[in-house]
């Protein structure tokens, strides 16, 4: 139950930009971060926390600057040969925010699930029908049922609907684990909790571990067994659920407090400082100093590194020894 | 507006149906094709002999008139058609074939493959085309049909390879093309599956801007007397002027072909224009 | 109160070669003078299209039918000259793409020098003006020197509600403002919307999304749509607490409270898929997803009945009258 199926060992991607380069935006910072069998691990963070370079680094679609990414010990970036990386891909799958950019317009949905199907199973290449059988029961995981894609382009079924589909290719290749970029944040409000239910449901019956990333903290918090707050590359907390009930990082202080709630209506107004964050620029100390309304003189001048509190991991210096 | 996108593909000939600029410069292409096609049995002259006095102008006998030497000009033009517009389709073909495979491979690879075709594309946009075309047609010797076109394709497909591996290079990041990696999709299935279907439109568009260039180019070439034949387009224009026709006021010499020429590469550039808004929505008025 | 929108029977349908989508299709709603009112839908419900086609109904949108009132002006009856004197005097929006709104390669500026040739008001007045919504929305006053590719997306949200509330507008439409910002962000323009109704600068908002949890934040009022109707219109306070219509309960079940996990307690979503309007279905439109579905709902649209001055539309709520 504990085994890692995937080890990230201080990952770090750095992308260049403008002329020759010159401007340097560090995406994700040393992140070290593993994946056990059978949970499912929310990253949490907002736009520019790296949280989808981590996606496309684990799916090979990106290479890292430095560090490794092991799948079950083996380095996926040391993968060569295309048989090597189909046979990866078929253990490990990813589906990503916009349904409607993850399926090519021009193609039949079903087309890209048959696709999945054949390099999975080559020998149902000679029987379609039991092809179809089987996507039929894997869209039936999910919700959907073969006649609703049956004959139609990406366009023609709804925003759920599809990314239902894009799960459901996902699934065919009975993976081991799943890396979902923001699965629901294109859908509507209505079905989100039934998409985050899948993963659920795919955890308590097949045992499939997976990373669903995210920001928004209620979603979050009810998908995971362990979540992992992300912030400009570095992972800033970690901790299981209850962990992050009361979280004590100040940044995730301030997510926690930003998003709105159903129950609850905001009454202060939000204390924190919003400045903009220049993505080119990095400083010294701790990266959240600038908007920190903690701020001690130790953060301007030395990173912290993640402090063991309690049940959970806290990258700040109000919780070091003192 | 998600309405309006699902309408779907009817649209696009709804579309069609309505555009003039499509309709007038479809009508005037293929009504040169067809002229090359069915002209040569329209008429019992053969371009090779003379077919009655010289010098005459437009007439029942000779509808285009004949040339300083009596040939009949409607009969010289009529296979000049067939001769300067199959040079320019081999060597669209040729051009588009190159351009859209190197440019779809650049684009999909990226990193060192990307940067060698890159420099190649380069490389090809910074010679002049038309003079090394003059110095290889002479070179040659023999100059046939497919000589010609090959000539022309070979040195104009860079402009098509740089559109489409600016096209590919976009898709190359895009999820779908992800997705079809993830589902197991090698290189080479990703390319036909994904890549090609969504530059398809593009790709008919570049081959159809590529037929009016190379038209325009084997007519200069053949203007200068590196025709593939002795009767084309460009040739009678040349020996109109070569032969007095403009001092001599033998206006239907050179204006029919000219006219014929004009007018095929005008309604190509036209038909690219009305394709693109058909292709490309956002262009639409409305 | 004085009513600062009226819609009767308001109708706008697209028009597509295979029909007519009948994306609103017979709205009444009044919204009040200083109060935030929260659309809520799904994608596709038709909200969009109704707080579009007030401000600029352009084809394949047809209004179909109704009237609505924004004081004494009928917006339907309007002429394109008329209409562009009202806009950002008397209605504003902030459009769900704001973000992309703006001329990429436009200083904002140059934007203000259009905008004060457009409405014949001097610039430096509108200069002025803007300053001070600048200062309101806390940018700081050089970003009028700044092209559009120069500022994030909160920040360029933040100038388009500058500039949508410059000449101070009696109504002002928020289309999904928030959706594609951050959440620390989004808190921030949900405050800032909620500030500019507090200080008068606008007198009320319609608020569209399909997100409960920030229309709660900052709405008096939530009226919800389905299908091309308005099902149900209550205090946040009431609907949250007590949702009527059985498509509002599902709406405010699926979405999850703070501080549940998966452990704890399993939510569901709404089951089911909007009808497609080009043909809704007949009688009520929610019926084919709604589990207290009886054989009337199938044939009979049911009527808006008001309840302790909430209204919703559903058959559950209608006494039925003894017949004679």
């Amino acid at each position: 139950m504990n085994e890692n199926i995937i080890e990230l060992d201080n990952v770090t991607k750095i992308f260049s930009l403008g002329v020759l380069g010159k401007n340097k935006i560090v995406a994700v910072d040393r992140v070290s971060l593993t994946i056990r069998s059978g949970e499912i691990l929310s990253i949490l963070g907002e736009s520019g926390s790296g949280k989808t370079t981590i996606a496309r680094m684990i799916l090979r679609l990106i290479k890292p600057t430095s560090g490794t990414i092991k799948f079950n010990g083996v380095d996926i970036w040391k993968m060569k040969k295309w048989r090597d990386i189909k046979n990866y891909y078929m253990k490990v799958q990813g589906v990503f925010q916009d349904p409607y950019s993850s399926f090519n317009p021009r193609r039949k949905i079903l087309d890209l699930l048959l696709d999945t199907v054949y390099n999975a199973f080559p020998e149902l290449k000679k029987d379609k029908r039991k092809a179809l059988e089987y996507i039929n029961e894997t869209l039936e995981k999910v919700g959907l049922d073969i006649n609703t894609l049956r004959g139609k382009y990406p366009h023609q079924v709804s925003g759920g609907q599809l990314q239902r589909a894009a799960i459901a290719r996902a699934l065919l290749s009975n993976p081991v684990f799943i890396i979902a970029d923001e699965p629901v944040s294109m859908v509507d409000a209505s079905t989100r909790i039934d998409i985050l239910n899948i993963f659920i449901d795919l955890k308590e019956k097949y045992g499939t571990s997976s990373v669903i990333i995210g920001h928004d903290y209620s979603l979050a918090y009810y998908v995971s067994d362990r979540i992992v707050v992300l912030y400009r590359g570095q992972i800033v907390e970690e901790g299981d659920p209850e962990v992050l009930e009361d979280p004590l990082h100040p940044y995730t202080k301030m997510l926690k407090e930003s998003v709105p709630s159903i129950d609850r209506r905001w009454e202060k107004r939000l204390e924190y400082r919003i400045g903009e964050i220049d993505v080119t620029k990095r400083r010294k100390g701790c990266i959240f100093a600038d908007r920190c309304p903690f701020k001690m003189p130790i953060c301007e001048e030395k990173e912290p590194p993640l402090f063991k509190v309690g049940k959970g991991k806290v990258r700040c210096w109000l919780y070091g020894p003192k | 507006m998600e309405i309006v996108k699902n309408i779907g593909r009817s649209e696009v000939w709804r579309y069609l149906h309505g555009n003039t600029k499509f309709w007038t410069s479809i009508t005037i292409v293929l009504a040169v094709v067809i002229l090359g096609v069915i002209g040569p049995y329209l008429t019992k002259y053969s371009p090779n002999t003379p077919a009655g006095a010289p010098m005459t102008p437009p007439s029942f006998k000779h509808p285009f008139g004949t040339d300083y030497f009596g040939y009949d000009v409607f009969s010289e033009v009529v296979y000049g058609i067939r001769v300067s517009l199959s040079v320019g389709l081999i060597a669209a073909l040729i051009a588009t074939l190159i351009g859209v495979i190197l440019g779809m491979i650049a684009g999909l690879r990226g990193g060192i493959v990307d940067a060698i075709i890159d420099t190649l594309i380069n490389i090809f946009l910074s010679i002049p085309p038309i003079l090394i075309m003059i110095l290889l047609a002479v070179y040659i010797g023999k100059r046939g049909i497919l000589e010609m076109g090959l000539i022309i394709g070979i040195l104009s497909w860079q402009w098509t390879a740089r559109a489409v591996r600016a096209q590919v290079s976009a898709l190359r990041t895009s999820d779908f093309i992800a997705s079809s990696y993830l589902s197991g999709n090698s290189y080479i299935k990703v390319l036909f599956k994904d890549v090609l279907p969504n530059i398809a439109s593009y790709m008919f568009l570049s081959f159809v801007i590529q037929l009016s260039t190379a038209i325009l180019t084997v007519v200069t070439l053949e203007f200068f007397g590196l025709g593939a034949s002795e009767w084309s387009l460009g040739a009678i224009i040349q020996y109109s002027v070569l032969w007095g026709g403009i001092p001599l006021g033998l206006w239907w010499w050179f204006l029919f072909p000219g006219i014929i020429i004009v007018a095929l590469i005008a309604s190509l550039y036209i038909l690219v224009i009305s394709l693109e808004e058909v292709f490309n929505p956002r262009l639409r008025r409305w | 109160m004085t009513t600062i929108l009226k819609l009767e029977n308001y109708k706008v349908y697209y028009e597509t070669p295979n029909g007519y989508v009948r994306a609103v299709d017979g709205v009444n709603l009044e919204v009040e003078k200083g109060e935030i009112l929260g659309l809520i839908g799904e994608s596709g419900c038709g909200k969009s299209t109704l707080v579009m086609s007030l401000v600029l109904p352009k084809p394949p949108m047809k209004i179909m039918g109704g009237r609505a009132l924004l004081g004494k002006i009928d917006l339907t009856k309007l002429s394109w000259d008329e209409r562009r004197k009202i806009l950002l005097t008397k209605l504003s929006i902030i459009p769900q793409y704001a973000l992309d709104a703006l001329p990429v390669i436009k200083k904002i500026g140059a934007f203000l020098s259009d905008l004060a040739k457009d409405k014949n008001i001097p610039e430096d007045q509108v200069i002025e003006k803007f300053i001070e919504r600048i200062k309101l929305v806390g940018l700081p006053t050089n970003v009028i020197d700044m092209y559009p590719l120069e500022l994030s997306g909160g920040m360029r949200q933040r100038v388009i509600i500058a500039l949508s509330t410059i000449f101070s507008p009696d109504l002002l439409i928020a289309d999904e403002p928030t959706s594609a910002l951050d959440v620390s962000t989004q808190r921030q323009v949900l405050e800032l919307l909620r500030n500019l109704r507090d200080t008068g600068i606008v007198k009320s908002i319609i608020f569209v999304t399909h997100d409960i949890a920030s229309v709660r934040q900052i709405a008096d009022r939530i009226a919800v749509m389905y299908a091309g109707k308005i099902v149900e219109i209550s205090s946040v306070e009431e609907i949250i607490k007590n949702p009527l219509h059985p498509y509002t309960q599902g709406l405010i079940r699926a979405v999850p409270v703070l501080g549940i996990n998966y452990k704890k307690k399993r939510l569901s979503g709404l089951p089911g898929q909007p009808p497609n309007l080009l043909n809704p279905p007949s009688g009520c439109r929610f019926y084919p997803r709604c589990k207290y579905a009886t054989p009337k709902c199938i044939k009979e649209e049911p009527p808006s009945v008001n309840i302790n001055s909430r209204i919703v539309s559903c058959w559950l709520y209608v006494k039925e009258v003894p017949k004679k």
